[in-house]
């Protein structure tokens, strides 16, 4: 089972919950980052199993962070999230090279591991 | 209008005997030279301007130039009587022989409207009645005519202490008043001429030329005579003016002529200006609903920015957090205990924010309690003592309560914010069938409506009730924010 986790989220609250959550399923969050700037330095220097990365952060959005990870090579699995349906952004989040998307709403590790196996 | 047209006709009768009255008149005169031509020049004026006065009064009987014609015509005959024998007249035609002068005046200032509209020519022809009446009634009491070149004419009846040095010097001061006050008058008609559009210029082209030709001639006259040309001079000079004045009438005829062409032309020019006019309204309504719609775009991606950062996020948690929770009942109670509370928390921030973003989109208290119960909300939620005064506030249409509390939602939120006031005033009041809302402060002033778009967006919710809003602001005296919008 993939363990380390980066979060990266410009809301601190949803980085708090999301930590919790994962940490009491068995995750080990490794490191959180609030923008995408951020958060392709801390892939780069923690390389984690999964990146939980919001679509919506305030430089560049997680599609266009997801496409420099994947461009760059990098191992990590990069799951995308949102407080807004996945519908909302049609095949955006596949195109980006991500493994897929998640509804804030539904996070769980059960949710992070069926979209990871 | 039958009653002026008996009146007009009456006139006309009056103006002809007076002519015929000129007849035995001048033509028996023992001291007047010329008389054949006199008497020419006499009647055609004096019936020209008479009988083209009437016809101009009775045409447009709100127009004050055929009455001012018509009077011209009077006076002037009434100078004639200077011709007679019988001392009476003689002494009334010289006491009155120049009051046509001033009335002339007065009638090329004010044509073709019959209004002096500017200062200057109201005084111009005050000062020229006033000199040929009073001015000439009191050198009559110094002139002897004997001493004056002419020892056929009758005596002069209001003559008190004949006396040649005052009146010379009264008609040399009167001569040099009458040449500026002409100065005066033929540029002012210059500047007209030469202001005048191309329908305007073809009214007053042909009275202009005549006037023009005329006030020389009268210039010249005063000119020759302040310089003691010979007499042969002065005459020429003085029956050329007065052959110029007889024909003005018909130069107002033939204006008249051309008078409805005239019209046509003003009123074209009238119909550009109003299409010019609404154009400009139509641009600018065009761009007023385009900042409304831009406005209601801006206002949807704000409220939900506003739904996703806020109550959206703390769902977000919340739903984390319940799914924590339950994970941990069996195993950790405490735990769970201490995640549900937070959640609660979350709970009561993430309804507080929908109730308050859904106040934005539009409030309650507004729908359900009116105008006043939601100013007074406002009031009471300001972070500053806000003092309410209102009045005829009630049974307002919905779209101009709206208006009038965004207004004073807006105004209360950037006095909160920029103006570092100790206190607000807001007034409603309601008169000449509109709506006033005034947010007063005493902060610091120096609010500028174009910089932030709240002001300007609320600009365009009051115009599009055809309303106003205005912001006067001046550094260290406040802001007082003002709409006003119509409402029958």
């Amino acid at each position: 089972m993939a363990s380390s986790v980066l979060i990266v989220d410009d809301h601190p609250g949803f980085r708090a919950t999301a930590r919790r959550l994962l940490e009491s399923e068995g995750y080990s969050v490794v490191g959180e980052a609030e923008d995408g700037a951020a958060a392709l330095a801390a892939v780069a220097e923690l390389s984690p199993d999964v990146v939980l990365l919001d679509v919506q952060l305030p430089d560049i959005d997680g599609f266009e962070v997801s496409s420099r990870l994947t461009r760059a090579g990098t191992a990590a699995a990069v799951v995308l999230v949102s407080s807004r349906d996945g519908d909302d952004y049609g095949s955006l989040a596949g195109d980006s090279g991500a493994r897929g998307f998640i509804a804030k709403s539904d996070l769980s590790g059960a949710a992070l591991e069926e979209l990871l196996a | 209008m039958i009653g002026l047209r008996r009146a007009l006709v009456a006139i006309a009768v009056i103006g002809l005997l007076f002519g015929l009255a000129e007849i035995p008149l001048i033509l028996g005169s023992d001291f007047s030279s010329l008389r054949g031509l006199q008497l020419a020049i006499t009647l055609a004026a004096g019936w020209g301007f008479i009988g083209t006065g009437l016809f101009l009064w009775a045409r447009r009987p709100d127009n004050q130039i055929g009455p001012l014609m018509t009077l011209v015509g009077f006076l002037w005959f009434a100078s004639q009587l200077s011709a007679s024998n019988l001392p009476l007249l003689f002494t009334l035609g010289n006491a009155l022989g120049s009051v046509y002068v001033a009335a002339t005046m007065q009638l090329v200032l004010s044509y073709p409207s019959g209004e002096l509209t500017e200062r200057r020519d109201r005084v111009v022809v005050a000062v020229a009645y006033a000199v040929t009446t009073v001015g000439l009634l009191l050198m009559g009491l110094f002139l002897d005519p004997a001493d004056d070149g002419c020892p056929e004419c009758p005596d002069n009846l209001a003559l008190v202490s004949p006396n040649a040095d005052i009146a010379t010097v009264l008609d040399v001061a009167f001569s040099v008043i009458a040449f500026v006050l002409l100065v005066i008058v033929i540029a002012t008609l210059i500047r007209r001429w030469r202001e005048a559009g191309p329908g305007r210029a073809t009214l007053l082209g042909p009275v202009y030329l005549l006037i023009g030709l005329l006030l020389t001639m009268l210039v010249l006259t005063l000119a020759v005579d302040l310089l003691g040309a010979p007499d042969w001079v002065e005459t020429a000079f003085f029956i050329s003016g007065v052959a110029c004045f007889a024909a003005m009438p018909y130069a107002f005829l033939g204006a008249l002529a051309r008078n409805r062409m005239v019209d046509a032309d003003v009123l074209e020019a009238e119909n550009v200006r109003l299409d010019a006019e609404l154009q400009a309204r139509v641009e600018e309504l065009r761009a007023s609903r385009q900042r409304i719609v831009e406005a209601g775009v801006a206002e949807r991606r704000r409220i939900e920015r506003d739904l996703h950062d806020g109550a959206q996020q703390r769902l977000v948690s919340l739903a984390l957090d319940l799914r924590l929770a339950r994970g941990q009942v069996r195993d950790n109670p405490d735990a769970a205990e201490q995640l549900l509370d937070g959640a609660a928390e979350e709970l009561g921030r993430a309804l507080a924010e929908l109730r308050e973003l859904a106040r934005g989109i539009h409030p309650a208290v507004l729908s359900d309690r009116g105008l006043a119960a939601a100013l007074e909300a406002l009031a009471g939620r300001a972070p500053l003592p806000v003092e309410l005064r209102r009045s005829g506030d009630e049974g307002l249409p919905e779209a101009v309560e709206s208006a009038a509390y965004f207004v004073v939602a807006e105004a209360l939120t950037n006095v909160a914010k920029y103006a570092a006031a100790t206190r607000a005033t807001v007034e409603l009041r309601r008169e000449n069938g509109a709506v006033e809302v005034e947010v007063s402060d005493d902060g610091v002033g120096g609010a500028d409506p174009a910089a932030g778009s709240g002001l300007s967006g609320l600009a365009d919710r009051v115009e599009a009730l055809d309303g106003s809003l205005d912001v006067d602001s001046h550094p260290g005296k406040g802001t007082t924010v003002t709409a006003r919008i119509p409402c029958a």
